[in-house]
């Protein structure tokens, strides 16, 4: 069948459509020939279309354009007209001959090439027509073997080869465009919704989350985001006017939003759709080829490469390679990407950036957190606790931005306790497949074993465990655990847990609440919960932090238009919303100026004449006094550019 | 190539398909410094592409075929380095004494006779190898060819071909060598002379198309524009131009040659073929093996102005050409291993013309007249007769006629107001600008020009470098 996602350089859709229904005109099939339509043989029309004189191009857009509203009939009727060209007076006559010879050559051309959709399955043309010359070549006459690059646990041969197909793919990528890049896009959407099930069944076999996490972060969080781009990419990447001053009368600014070349992503495992699509996405609408690296704990094996595929990206535009990031991440970081970034642990975090340092490759660090949740006497107590539940065990406590720190003013502390105790026990564990599970198990054995030694050393330091306290210690149904009584001895205090830990505090006053949220190593998500909103507002301000939301949790990533980062050791730079965009481009800089005779004030020669003037100049344009200055400006900048004339054409003396 | 901008080369040639390169390797040889520019893309073995549609639209103008005012053929122009030697199917001939005399008497030229010109064919055959089809890989469609010539008493001939090991025992379908031969075995100039010529020193560069010509004062620029669409200058002492007839006759006429010389793309000749095909209830396969290896060589045919030609072409090409469209196109090309092909081309007398529009375009005129109309007919009669006494089902004839022998625009001449090149290959009136192309064709042969125009080219090079 042919392929509903194609996507031409040279015609748009509605041409497309007109291109397909003259080919099945001309092309109908029969019971061995397959129709111009089922080959999918259209799929490959920019073959030709890219060498066709601009003239024959302009001539077959319209045809198809037109011939797109016409019904098959008057297609038929056309052709007929046409095979009897030679009946018509020869003005009429040569038109017609003309418009046979394009139609015919458009659409048999790839017809009789024997070229197909990907996954055609039906006669091709080559065994119809008994078309099968045998051409022996030896070594010599041969083309050279392409021998498959492995993109499995890649040697550095193969990352080598790798970052080559990446670098090959680059102009073509940025040659499509913003607008039909976003095509490829749109069908991923598609795609994605087509194959909804299917990717939640992948997702939980490698996750073990439960599906209700599933579909609303990665399912219903990717498609929103690319929605977003959809609205916006063309006008963020768009080339921007920007103002010329003054003294540079006559000249224009721009900026253009261009691709950097080969971005290397790196995602951890905790969202191995959404942190695949997302970034990869996000890195090829501004045009850059993508070598995407997911964690291999979560490799998803093959499904993002299908789902691209199958919206129509060509495999060298996104190559996903698989692999422990301990033996393969210094190779493809040795490949030298244009770009690096990262969602992952400190320590890898350091580790790819120590590396990329060697080659001064950029890097974006999203790393983890130990977000605060800060809540204020005057909230509601029932909201506030289920979001404090749903903050800090949504997906099994495995996010970056999960709560990991309960402040609770001391006033409503032992109600707030009693509720959030309650309501964590009604919490239901399982990798369910009908969404009727909260939470799942914990994805990987090493996250296990971290927790394990997190409580333990609580336990050992005194700490209170008001649930979850009978934990084994080696069940990856790691059950939600509320704390009490934490010191800043324990590990738990300070350092990231990445599961369904939660320790609980108490505060007296807004002072002391933004001093307890302010770690002194992270910054990555906070939250802030009163009916005060001015309150809320000045301790969001306080807390140093790259993300917060008022009387709600985790919530600045449910808006894809804002930017999404963190500060000290959880990173830096931002992705996601316009300046997610900025992360994968190169901002060019240019300026304007005719190609004429005139020369510029400030070029050779300089002379005590002209730098009388110029001082002058520089006095009216930036002292105050708006009119008497502008007066004065354009007085001196007049004198300056007769000068400058005279000087260009007399010299110094 | 921007470091050549300053350099200023000895020859400047436009244009790398067959005649460029011949001139230039005896150029080089001769230590001129040589700088070659053209349009098209460089491929070599390794790259050529393996499919019709990629081939026709890689290495043609326009894409593919570029029609006429009437659209009645189209015209095939190569844009590739190499030019038509990559893609044509390497028939080479000597002219005959019937082709000579008449451009001797059109061009007032003595030196068009068979011995003068021998010297040079034997010449440019010394820079090639040329090879029979041997009998035992003839296909069935040559089989064909050769039984109708015979059932009929007309005389044919094995095809010479300009190739040196097709390897056709190992089983090669050399139907494929339309889009450059991946063996090698093909003589195009990229295999032969090309090369020499880029061991002797020539720079080559490709994608680049030439798109004025400033003469002045004994000095040559060249501007052109590179793959990117940007512009590019060069300068030279001479200037060689091998763009082919309808390449030369535009290039001058944007450059505004025609004021001084009128007959600037006048004189333009295609030799018109015209496919058949005849249908048989066996199976044919005309695409195995070796896809051509006769010729016409009857005297009669050649006094009507025609000659026929064992020959084939890819499943693109013939499904332009069949008849009709919808369920009747299916059937006849679900037929295809049963179709035998021959071709006539006629030797068309009628002059067309090539012109230019004001974006630089080149608009081709040319038309078949009574004559030329009469000679298709006689061919395509005799091809029917062909087909009949061979047991054919059934004859369909192209739907239209097909340029390839593309010639003139820049005729030879002793006289400047009806010709456009001097019997030095000088263009008249400018002592540095040469020409021994297709372009110089004062009319159609009616024989394969390619190896008269290594011939011409050889003798050109010859007297440049007496000249020097
Ligand atoms: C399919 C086919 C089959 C043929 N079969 C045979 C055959 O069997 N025997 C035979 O003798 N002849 C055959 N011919 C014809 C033969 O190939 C040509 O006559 C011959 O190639 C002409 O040589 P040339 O050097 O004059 O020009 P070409 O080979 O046409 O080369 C001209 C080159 O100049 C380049 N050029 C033109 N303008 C410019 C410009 N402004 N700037 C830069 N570059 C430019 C073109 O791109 C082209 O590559 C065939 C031709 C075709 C197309």
């Amino acid at each position: 069948m042919i392929d509903k996602m194609m996507i031409s350089k040279y015609f748009s859709k509605s041409q497309l459509k007109g291109l397909l229904k003259t080919g099945d005109v001309i092309l109908p099939g029969t019971n061995v020939s397959p129709s111009f339509s089922s080959t999918g043989c259209i799929n490959h029309i920019d073959r030709m279309a890219k060498y066709l004189s601009p003239d024959d191009l302009n001539g077959l857009q319209m045809v198809f354009f037109v011939l797109r509203w016409m019904p098959k009939w008057v297609i038929t009727l056309l052709l007929k007209l046409c095979s009897h060209s030679n009946s018509f007076p020869s003005f009429i006559g040569a038109g017609l001959r003309m418009l046979e010879i394009g139609l015919k050559g458009a659409t048999l051309s790839p017809y009789y090439a024997n070229l197909t959709a990907s996954g055609y399955e039906g006669n091709k043309v080559y065994d119809v027509i008994g078309w099968h010359p045998k051409f022996f070549v030896n070594e010599d006459g041969m083309p050279v073997k392409q021998t498959p690059v492995n993109l499995d646990s890649p040697t550095s041969e193969d990352v080598e080869k790798i970052y080559k197909v990446a670098r090959e793919s680059g102009p073509e990528i940025r040659d499509w465009g913003v607008k039909k890049r976003l095509q490829f896009i749109s069908n991923l959407k598609a795609v994605i919704l087509k194959n909804q099930e299917y990717i939640l069944d992948r997702l939980q076999a490698d996750t073990k989350k439960s599906r209700f996490d599933a579909i609303t972060a990665e399912i219903f969080g990717v498609l929103d985001f690319l929605d977003y781009l959809e609205k916006n990419a063309v006008k963020i990447l768009s080339d921007r006017k920007v103002p010329t001053p003054f003294a540079l009368m006559g000249k224009k600014s721009k900026v253009y939003f261009e691709p950097l070349g080969t971005a290397l992503l790196i995602s951890p495992w905790n969202y191995p759709f959404y942190q695949a699509i997302v970034p990869i996405c996000q890195a090829f609408i501004v045009g850059n080829a993508v070598v995407f690296k997911p964690s291999s704990d979560t490799p998803l094996k093959g499904l993002v490469e299908d789902m691209l595929s199958q919206a129509g990206f060509l495999p060298g535009w996104v190559q996903v390679v698989y692999g422990k990031g301990g033996k393969i991440g210094n190779a493809l970081v040795d490949g030298k990407p244009d770009k690096i970034f990262l969602i992952g642990s400190q320590t890898v975090g350091k580790l790819i950036m120590e590396r990329a340092a060697k080659y001064l490759i950029p890097v974006e660090l999203e790393l983890g957190g130990k977000d605060p949740m800060v809540v204020f006497e005057d909230v509601n107590i029932d909201r506030a606790v289920a979001g404090a539940i749903w903050g800090a065990f949504t997906t099994t406590g495995q996010s970056c931005t999960s709560v990991e720190r309960l402040f609770v003013q001391d006033s409503i502390y032992e109600q707030f306790k009693q509720n959030l105790i309650k309501e964590t026990l009604k919490l239901v564990q399982a990798t369910d497949d009908d969404g009727n599970a909260d939470i799942g198990p914990m994805t990987t054995r090493g996250q296990v074993e971290a927790i394990a030694a997190q409580v333990a050393d609580a336990k050992e330091k005194g700490a209170v465990f008001l649930t979850g306290g009978d934990w084994d210690g080696r069940s990856e149904f790691v059950p939600p655990m509320i704390v009490e009584g934490v010191t800043s001895e324990m590990l738990i205090d300070r350092e990231e847990n990445f599961g369904p830990l939660l320790p609980i505090y108490t505060f007296s006053s807004e002072a002391e609440a933004i001093d307890l949220a302010n770690d002194p190593e992270y910054g990555l998500s906070a939250s802030v919960w009163s009916q005060d909103l001015k309150r809320a507002d000045r301790v969001a301000r306080r807390i140093y932090t790259g993300n917060v939301s008022i009387n709600n949790v985790m919530l600045t990533e449910g808006n894809h238009a804002l930017p999404f980062g963190g500060v000290q050791k959880s990173g830096f730079g931002r992705y996601k919303g316009e300046f997610g965009f900025y992360a994968f481009a190169n901002i060019k800089a240019v300026l304007i100026d005719q190609n004429s005779a005139k020369m510029e004030a400030n070029w050779f020669p300089y002379t005590a004449k002209k730098y009388r003037i110029f001082s002058d100049l520089t006095r009216a344009l930036y002292s105050p006094g708006r009119i008497s200055g502008l007066i004065k400006s354009a007085f001196y900048g007049l004198k300056l550019e007769t000068y400058v004339k005279k000087l260009a054409k007399k010299g110094r003396k | 190539m921007a470091k050549d901008y300053f350099k200023v080369f000895d020859f400047i040639f436009v244009g790398a398909g067959i005649s460029g390169p011949f001139i230039a390797n005896d150029l080089c040889k001769g230590g001129a410094n040589c700088l070659m520019l053209e349009a098209g893309n460089h491929y070599t073995r390794r790259t050529y592409p393996t499919n019709g549609l990629d081939g026709t639209s890689q290495m043609y103008w326009a894409g593919g075929l570029e029609l006429g005012h009437d659209a009645k053929i189209a015209f095939l122009r190569p844009k590739v380095v190499g030019g038509g030697s990559i893609m044509n199917q390497a028939l080479v001939d000597r002219f005959d004494d019937v082709a000579l005399d008449d451009w001797k008497s059109v061009s007032g030229i003595k030196d068009f006779s068979m011995a003068d010109m021998a010297t040079w064919y034997d010449k440019a055959e010394s820079e090639i190898e040329i090879q029979e089809i041997p009998a035992k890989f003839r296909n069935k469609n040559a089989e064909i060819f050769d039984q109708g010539f015979k059932n009929l008493n007309f005389d044919n001939a094995p095809l010479r071909r300009a190739q040196n090991d097709c390897r056709l025992e190992e089983g090669n379908c050399c139907i494929e060598c339309l889009n450059g031969c991946r063996l090698g075995s093909k003589q195009s100039t990229p295999e032969t002379v090309l090369k020499t010529a880029l061991e002797n020193g020539l720079t080559l560069a490709s994608q680049v198309e030439v798109t004025q010509i400033i003469a002045k004062n004994g000095d040559i620029r060249v501007i052109g524009r590179d793959a990117m669409g940007g512009q590019v200058s060069y300068r030279a002492h001479n200037l060689v131009l091998g763009g082919g007839a309808i390449g030369n006759a535009r290039l001058l006429l944007n450059s505004g040659f025609g004021k001084k010389l009128p007959h600037i793309g006048q004189g333009f000749f295609c030799h018109p073929q015209f496919m058949s095909f005849g249908i048989y209830d066996e199976k044919i396969n005309s695409h195995l093996g070796a896809f051509q290896a006769f010729k016409s060589d009857d005297k009669g045919f050649r006094q009507e102005g025609f000659k026929l030609e064992n020959v084939y072409a890819g499943p693109e090409g013939i499904a332009l050409l069949v008849p009709d469209f919808g369920r009747i196109h299916h059937e006849y090309m679900e037929k295809l291993s049963h179709f035998a092909c021959i071709e006539v081309c006629t030797r068309d007398t009628n002059p067309g013309q090539i012109k230019v529009n004001r974006k630089g375009k080149a608009l081709i005129r040319k038309e078949q007249n009574k004559e030329d109309i009469n000679r298709y007919e006689k061919g395509a009669k005799v091809i029917d007769d062909i087909f009949k006494s061979t047991g054919a089902k059934e004859i369909v004839h192209g739907r239209f006629g097909i340029g390839l022998h593309l010639m003139g625009c820049c005729a030879i001449g002793t006289d400047p107001a009806t010709s456009v090149i001097d019997p030095e290959f000088r263009l008249h009136g400018h002592g540095n600008i040469f020409a021994a192309d297709s372009s110089i064709f004062p009319n159609a042969p009616g024989i394969n020009p390619s190896l008269t125009i290594m011939a011409l080219s050889k003798k050109a090079a010859a007297g440049i470098l007496r000249s020097r």
